[in-house]
């Protein structure tokens, strides 16, 4: 394709050679699905599940309100009436989430992810504590050509959000670890690649997490708190070793956390792929698709019992079909494979307290292999400008084969440094701003986006967890190691983004009405288990003022140091001294002055506006579910504008063939209801929806008869007049799909209500 | 005569304009966040302000900004200066041509620079010297950061500044940074070292 003749260029074809096929026409379809929507002729619900599935998701006032400290008021955007989902209107700024798949970038990832941040988004790019990329402040028509620049680059963002698998995430220490006892990388790529798109990832009434852990004492995959947490194991099996994992099941934060069940006690690598997707099946057939604030894994493992899940998991794997990757990872291994740029060189001897020193000693950790190091590059919540993108990618090129991860600590992971050139990174790194001390310590603290940018967000996560690093970084030389290594995680809701249920010290924002005002609290939660997998989650004690959580922190600390026993934890030391004591320390800074005292109270950190839950938005992770006909029927509509424009640009019999295309996705759609499995064939999809549909008297025989007829000719079309009827009709076949489809749910729904008769089955 | 801009084939309305408060002048963002909520009440800038960004934990880039739909105002901190930036992301005022969008983004910048010398409402405030700024071109594949591109856009940029005659006799020239970084373009005046706002 050439760009000769536009006057303007476009990404879609200046990068047409550099995108996969299969990525490109997807970005297209979703293109597609934008005109569609912003025309009116896709629903808004299934509009929002298609670009959530994309990674657009919404931000903070997309409904067109704000309170700006004195009322909530109107943004006077343009053209309030087009929606990108309900109350979302289309030109409000959203969000763009980013999978990484276990953190892994390139340098030249990271370059692109600059260009992007710098031209469609603030100039920021924020690592999440899922490993993910998000982009904030992005305007839904910039969109496809984020996601061409990424996809040119070997990124997808397909499956970032929605009722979908997530990104798959992965120590960062993977394959360098000195305590794992095998790479897990290639078991995540494998693993992440195989369900990415999956037809059995597809239907989910909510969104479904994985992660893998090199070991299980360490807390790099937080396995414990994952729909699928799956951690290397080997066993002795006669004399011989063998690598495995063990596979936990049903774990999740949130407002109701919940630790994940054992499901495989040890799980043969080429057991792992049709093993998750077993589970994957399970989870769409029987998992809640209703009641959204249930529909979790976590649930269903939770009413079935783990014995009964897993026999459902193992008598679901048996009726699988064979797929060649389940055991072919050699792709996977190939992509997954580092290595380092430069020779193993000697550790330096730094004065420990000089700047470089206390670099090495809080974000430098030694591989297991001779030599070599790796850095923690500690990113201040979890941000980084473009420019310093752009200066990493360097660094990075300098000194490694571009081996970099993102962590869960939203921080970047540099492998494979020659320990002699550590020096010389460490100045390299401060030049480009990022060279931040204390990295995995009590001064890095992680927060979610919070009322910053998240429609949910109660109080500001962000503004605390600044207000506090910049605290305790001054103290930071002034720690002992115990209290140094504690972690404190910040949530701005009971959602628990933040991870805060796995902190030492953990916090997330709620609100409390005082003298009829509201006020910004944190709720308090001590001692969660952060090693060993996130493998236990903290006590909640009381709320305390936003305003006085520095004051809170300080007393926590003071506490832990005066009362500590001999080597004890300070999960140990919270549950042994107990809530009522901690509460008790904790009495004086319950209380907030009335208004006219000191209105700080009544205001938020990194805010100057009276404080308000006001702004509180639905959050799109609990919409409504979009089910797999809804989508069908939403593809089908895809295919028939194509095939319009196909007929406009002058080729009927292209454009015909696309009507045919839009039908069989049609019946195919509807039956996904009776035939969740029901394959691609024309033929065998005729024969079943005639079968299902047309003759119970379940569609009507007058558009039935559009789809037979044009199947008999085998979707030829001989005039530009005859591929314009096909194509109406393909629309009426559409109309006449969401109708049946109507029936059904109203059937269903009516049957739910009918009582049972005794002695029925 | 400066060239008809409007065949040069890039998207107009990405650009940026940038101005600089003065040689050791530091942005606060205690102050700037108030001020900033304050201004959006006001609606300011023009271009539908939404909302305050804080990036001042970071040690370099944005320090406080307002989003906006047309554009945003980016009090930032480059390595060794401060800035302030109108970014100029769409336009719904109807420019069509690259030199029509630039003067929308100077004249909010220089507005929004005016402001802020009124406003900042603590010593040291800012105080603008029009005399040097800077204009950045935000679409890499429109407007690359190539020589034969600056030649391309320079007589849009010239067009831009007929409206401010008070800048004098301009010296424009490509910035020559590192070539993925954006297309910028310094913008001196010939007659005067200090160009105070008010003299525009
Ligand atoms: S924890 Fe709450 S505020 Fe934070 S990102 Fe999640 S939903 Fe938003």
């Amino acid at each position: 394709m050439s760009d000769k003749d536009t006057k303007t260029l476009s990404w879609k074809t200046h990068l047409f050679e550099k995108i996969r096929p299969d990525w490109r026409e997807e970005i297209d379809d979703y293109e597609k699905a934008l005109l569609l929507r912003r025309e009116g002729r896709m629903d808004e619900k299934v509009f929002m599940e298609t670009r959530l599935r994309r990674g657009a998701y919404g931000q903070r006032y997309d409904n067109g309100r704000r309170h700006d400290g004195t009322a909530s008021r109107e943004l006077p955007l343009p053209e309030r009436e087009v929606r990108k989902g309900p109350d979302t209107l289309w030109h409000a700024p959203g969000m763009q989430r980013i999978k990484i798949p276990f953190g892994r970038l390139t340098a030249r990832q990271l370059e692109v992810l600059a260009d992007l941040a710098e031209e469609y988004s603030d100039g920021i790019c924020h690592v999440t504590t899922r490993q993910d990329i998000q982009l904030h402040y992005v305007h839904i028509e910039d969109t496809p050509d984020i996601m061409r620049r990424l996809a040119a680059v070997g990124v997808t963002t397909r499956e970032a959000c929605g009722n979908t698998v997530r990104n798959v995430t992965a120590c960062p220490r993977a394959g360098i670890c000195r305590d794992a006892p095998f790479d897990v990388t290639p078991a995540a790529h494998a693993l992440a690649f195989y369900l990415l798109g999956h037809p059995d990832t597809q239907n989910f009434g909510r969104k479904f997490k994985v992660s893998f852990s090199g070991c299980s004492e360490h807390a790099c995959g937080l396995a414990f708190m994952h729909d699928l947490g799956i951690v290397a194991a080997v066993r002795e099996q006669e004399g011989r070793i063998e690598e495995g994992f063990h596979v936990y099941a049903g774990g999740g934060l949130g407002p109701v956390p919940y630790q994940a069940k054992l499901l495989e006690e040890f799980l043969p690598p080429e057991e792992l792929l049709p093993t998750a997707q077993a589970v994957g099946r399970i989870f769409a057939r029987l998992g809640e698709k209703r009641d959204r604030s249930r529909a979790r894994l976590k649930f269903l493992v939770d009413r079935l019992g783990i014995d009964e899940f897993r026999r459902l998991v193992k008598e679901e794997r048996e009726g699988l079909t064979e797929d060649e990757r389940w055991k072919d990872w050699s792709g996977a291994r190939e992509a997954a494979s580092e290595e380092p740029l430069k020779a193993p060189g000697e550790f330096p001897d730094p004065d420990p307290n000089s700047d470089f020193g206390r670099w090495i000693s809080s974000n430098v950790y030694r591989q297991k292999q001779h030599g070599y190091a790796a850095v923690t590059v500690a990113l201040p919540l979890g941000d980084i400008t473009a420019r310093q993108c752009r200066l990493l990618a360097d660094i990075v090129r300098k000194y490694t084969k571009e081996t970099l991860r993102l962590t869960v600590e939203q921080n970047i992971f540099l492998r494979w440094i020659s320990a002699s050139d550590l020096e010389s990174l460490f100045h390299d790194l401060q030049s480009a701003g990022l060279a931040e001390t204390g990295a995995e310590t009590i001064e890095d603290v992680t927060a979610c986006p919070g009322t910053d940018t998240c429609k949910l967000g109660i109080a500001s996560s962000r503004g605390l967890a600044a207000e506090l690093g910049r605290r305790l970084r001054k103290r930071g030389s002034g720690f002992d190691e115990i209290i140094g290594s504690l972690r404190i995680k910040i949530s701005g809701c009971f959602n628990s983004c933040g991870q805060h249920h796995l902190a030492d010290i953990g916090y997330y924002g709620t609100n409390r009405k005082v003298s009829g005002y509201s006020v910004p609290h944190f709720r308090v939660v001590l001692g969660g288990h952060w090693k060993e997998n996130g493998s236990a989650y903290g006590l909640a004690v009381g709320a305390v003022p936003s305003r006085r959580i520095p004051e809170t922190t300080e007393r926590l600390l003071e506490k832990y140091r005066e009362r500590r026993r001999e080597g004890e934890s300070f999960r140990d030391y919270v549950f042994r001294v107990g809530k009522t004591t901690i509460t008790k320390d904790l009495e004086d800074l319950l209380t907030v002055p009335p208004h006219d005292v000191d209105p700080s109270f009544y205001v938020d950190w990194a805010d100057a506006r009276e404080f308000t839950i006001g702004d509180l938005g639905h959050g799109e992770c609990a919409g409504d579910v979009v089910s797999a006909v809804d989508f069908g029927l939403a593809e089908a509509e895809r295919i028939v504008f194509d095939a319009q424009v196909t007929l406009d640009s002058g080729d009927f019999r292209k454009a015909g063939k696309l009507a045919y295309r839009a039908m069989i996705t049609t019946a195919r759609a509807l039956l996904r209801l009776p035939l969740p499995d029901i394959g691609t064939n024309p033929d065998e999809i005729v024969r079943e929806f005639r079968s299902h549909f047309i003759e119970p008297g379940r569609f009507n025989l007058n558009f039935a008869k559009y789809l037979i007829g044009f199947h008999e000719a085998a979707g030829e079309t001989s005039t530009p007049e005859h591929a314009h009827q096909r194509i109406e009709e393909a629309q009426l076949l559409i109309e006449a799909a969401h109708r049946a489809h109507q029936d059904h749910l109203e059937r269903e729904a009516a049957a739910k209500r009918r009582p049972v008769t005794k002695g029925a089955s | 005569m400066p060239n008809d801009d409007t065949l040069i084939g890039i998207i107009p309305t990405k650009l940026g304009v940038r101005l600089f408060p003065g040689e050791t002048f530091e942005w606060k963002s205690e102050v700037l966040i108030p001020l900033f909520h304050e201004w959006i009440r006001r609606g300011i800038p023009e271009g539908i302000p939404i909302d305050v960004a804080d990036y001042s934990h970071l040690p370099e880039g944005p320090v406080t900004m307002i989003v906006g739909h047309e554009g945003d105002l980016i009090c930032e901190r480059q390595p060794g200066r401060s800035s302030l930036v109108y970014l100029l992301k769409r336009s719904t005022s109807g420019e069509t041509r690259t030199s029509d969008a630039l003067g929308t983004a100077l004249e909010r910048a220089f507005q929004c620079a005016a402001s802020l010398e009124k406003e900042y409402p603590v010593e040291p405030r800012p105080h603008f010297n029009a005399a040097r700024l800077e204009i950045f071109f935000n679409d890499r594949l429109n407007a690359p950061n190539t020589a034969e591109f600056y030649e391309t856009i320079e007589p849009a940029v010239q067009n831009a500044f007929v409206s401010y005659p008070g800048l004098g006799i301009l010296a424009i020239g490509r910035v020559e940074n590192d070539p993925r970084e954006r297309l910028t373009v310094s913008v001196e005046s010939v007659n005067h070292s200090q160009i105070s706002l008010d003299a525009l």
